[in-house]
């Protein structure tokens, strides 16, 4: 069986990973990857522990989160569209006014 | 895992060999009889078949493999080169959920079943593999910069995307009837029969009805059981799956690369059996033979040559069932392609938005309150 | 034989990641790396015994958000892509020393050690296992979830409708 130790700290590079990310880079699309990136981590741990344990409740949660995770990358993907759409960049460093 | 190989061996067999050569040569000879479009060739039109025919897909296929790619420039050659077998993998993957038989067969101690990937989710995961078969065309033509082929690869995607969902909401309703989300439950649950007027007797409380109504009796089959969830599904696969034809070249650039295009093409009428099969596991009772079960078959081989042999002989019979009705379904979804024009995109996407979903959601409603209601009158 | 299973596809994970993170120019092909560390986390759920969260999972990433980025990357091509982080060194440093913090701490925590792993019951993470929980256990968060998922479809609609002006 995997140690747990490992899944947890694999998880906790994968977290690092995405919120280094969001902080360095600034394309909006690969920012919305990078927070995908950092939730699906931490739906990992929730696994692995369910795993130790050997509760479903932990998967019951992970399935919660991946649905989550869905419902945050479509609300994403509509503000990016409507922010392209209007000044046709993805840069989110020029999101700067409210309104335009 | 040798069981499963030979398993792998038989579904791609057959596919490759018999059901996806007949869709091609219905699509090739019988749509241009159909559409009198006959071409200049209108001596050999006649559909004398012979078995060479069949084994021609498989050829191109080989070719397809060892033939040299011609040389692929620009950025995304990788995209490019692993488009079609993603097309190719996709289907297949649904194919391999789907159950090619009835039940468990009990050969003594050891069980078989004739799925390759038995999950608990099956239907889900056929219907993504459904959804996602057509990325490899937005794929390929993106990776090739072709803006026409890029648009049309887009809307069958979105289209196909569209159609799996509402299959999955359609046959909401199915899931609630069989309680559960795996096909091989679903297809073994259907493989018996029911009387048509228990219903009545159950509602109005009168015991049994007059005993001359009570050989009146309907296989336990989806589309018995949900005739709205069959026709809203059997329409998806319709509206899904579009008349691949030489306007959409998806990504491949005919001319310099003939069998990328085909591949793509014989993705495409996969996808479609890949449908049939779905659509014949979900309604039309997977393998199984009407008012005959699996085990009044065994009993019945069983008594003149041995419990062995007509488990084996039951399952011959139920994955020749099986295959028989996919390709009897496959013809439909041609013909009726060849007969009736498919809608345009967005009215294909209004139907499914404003049409197809809605009733597949009142369909799985009214279900779960007849079942409630069932369970309640039961109790 | 899980163990190696576990790295392998723990690399490749992370071989996606990194891959996601530095095709910045090339929105697509971080996509796709993206969606192959999201299906490597999917065969780690497969390992952890969770087979329905690992068919959600690759449902969900590989499947509709494959499909979402393979449109946005497709037709979203901007004029400049934008690249880089330029004048964000503070930020950056800063972000590693809170990286290194929270490692500290991870290691603090996991030094204590965890409890033998459990052995688990037939049909464990099973849809039916999953599904009674979710409308017994744990119905209030089910509901929730349903209410976001309604809101998010007005939402989505909202905001990709045209303005009619």
């Amino acid at each position: 069986m995997i140690p747990i130790e490992h899944v947890v700290v694999f998880a906790g590079l994968l977290f690092v990973i995405g919120a280094a990310g969001v902080i360095i880079r600034r394309n909006a699309l690969i920012l919305l990857m990078c927070v995908q990136l950092m939730m699906a981590a931490s739906t990992l741990v929730l696994v692995a522990f369910a795993r130790l344990h050997g509760e479903p409740h932990g998967q019951v949660l992970a399935v919660l989160a991946i649905v989550v995770m869905a419902a945050q990358a479509a609300i994403g993907l509509g503000v990016l569209v409507a922010f392209f759409r209007g000044r046709e960049t993805l840069d989110v460093e020029e999101a700067r006014e409210l309104k335009w | 895992m040798l069981a499963v190989s030979f398993k792998i061996f038989v579904v791609l067999a057959v596919v490759f060999s018999v059901l996806l050569p007949l869709a091609l040569l219905l699509e090739r000879r019988h749509h241009a009889v159909l559409r009198e479009r006959i071409g200049s060739s209108r001596e050999g039109i006649d559909p004398d078949v012979s078995v060479w025919e069949f084994l021609r897909p498989l050829g191109s296929a080989l070719w397809l493999l060892v033939a040299p790619a011609p040389g692929a420039e620009g950025p995304h050659r990788l995209l490019r080169e692993l488009a079609p077998s993603l097309a190719f993998v996709s289907a297949l993957l649904g194919l391999a959920m789907i159950p090619f038989g009835v039940g468990p067969y009990l050969f003594g101690e050891s069980r078989v079943s004739m799925i390759v990937a038995d999950l608990d989710w099956g239907i889900l995961g056929v219907s993504v593999a459904l959804g996602f078969s057509q990325l490899a065309d937005v794929l390929a033509s993106w990776a090739n910069g072709s803006s026409p082929a890029r648009l049309a690869a887009l809307q069958g995607s979105l289209r196909m995307l569209a159609g799996a969902v509402a299959l999955l909401l359609s046959s909401l309703g199915l899931i609630l009837c069989a309680g559960s989300l795996g096909l091989s439950e679903i297809v073994s649950g259907q493989d018996s029969d029911f009387r048509v007027f228990g219903l009545l007797e159950v509602v109005s409380g009168a015991g049994t009805l007059s005993p001359w109504l009570a050989w009146l009796r309907l296989p336990a089959w989806g589309v018995f059981l949900q005739p709205l969830g069959f026709v809203l599904v059997l329409r998806c696969a319709w509206l899904a799956t579009s008349r691949p034809g030489p306007v959409l070249h998806q990504g491949a650039r005919p001319e310099a690369e003939a069998l990328r295009s085909g591949a793509f093409l014989t993705a495409a009428y996969l996808e479609r059996i890949v449908w049939a099969s779905a659509i014949v596991a979900l309604f039309l009772g997977g393998g199984g033979i009407p008012y005959i079960d699996q085990a009044t078959i065994i009993a019945f081989v069983a008594q003149a040559y041995g419990e062995g042999f007509a488990t084996g002989f039951t399952m011959l019979v139920h994955g020749g069932a099986f295959f028989a009705k996919v390709a009897a379904l496959v013809a439909v979804l041609t013909f009726a392609h060849g007969r009736f024009e498919a809608p345009a995109y967005e009215r294909g996407m209004n139907e499914v938005g404003r049409f197809l979903l809605p009733l597949a959601l009142l369909n799985s409603l009214l279900t779960a309150l007849v079942l409630v209601w069932w369970d309640g009158m039961q109790a | 034989m899980t163990e190696i299973l576990f790295y392998g596809f723990a690399a490749l994970v992370l071989v996606g990641a990194i891959g996601m993170l530095f095709n910045e120019r090339n929105v697509a092909v971080a996509g796709f790396s993206f969606v192959g560390s999201m299906v490597a986390i999917g065969a780690i759920y497969v390992l952890l015994d969770a087979v329905f969260v690992a068919a959600l999972q690759v449902v969900f990433h590989a499947g509709a958000l494959a499909v979402v980025l393979a449109l946005a990357g497709t037709m979203l091509e901007p004029r400049r892509a934008p690249v880089g982080s330029a004048g964000r060194l503070g930020t950056s440093v800063m972000a590693g020393v809170i990286a290194l913090l929270g490692f500290a701490a991870l290691a603090q925590l996991l030094s204590a050690g965890y409890p033998e792993i459990a052995e688990i019951p037939e049909g464990f993470g099973s849809v039916r296992s999953l599904g009674q929980l979710l409308l017994s256990d744990s119905v209030l968060a089910f509901e929730f979830v349903a209410l976001l998922l309604l809101s998010v479809s007005v939402g989505v609609v909202v905001l990709a409708r045209q303005e009619a002006d």
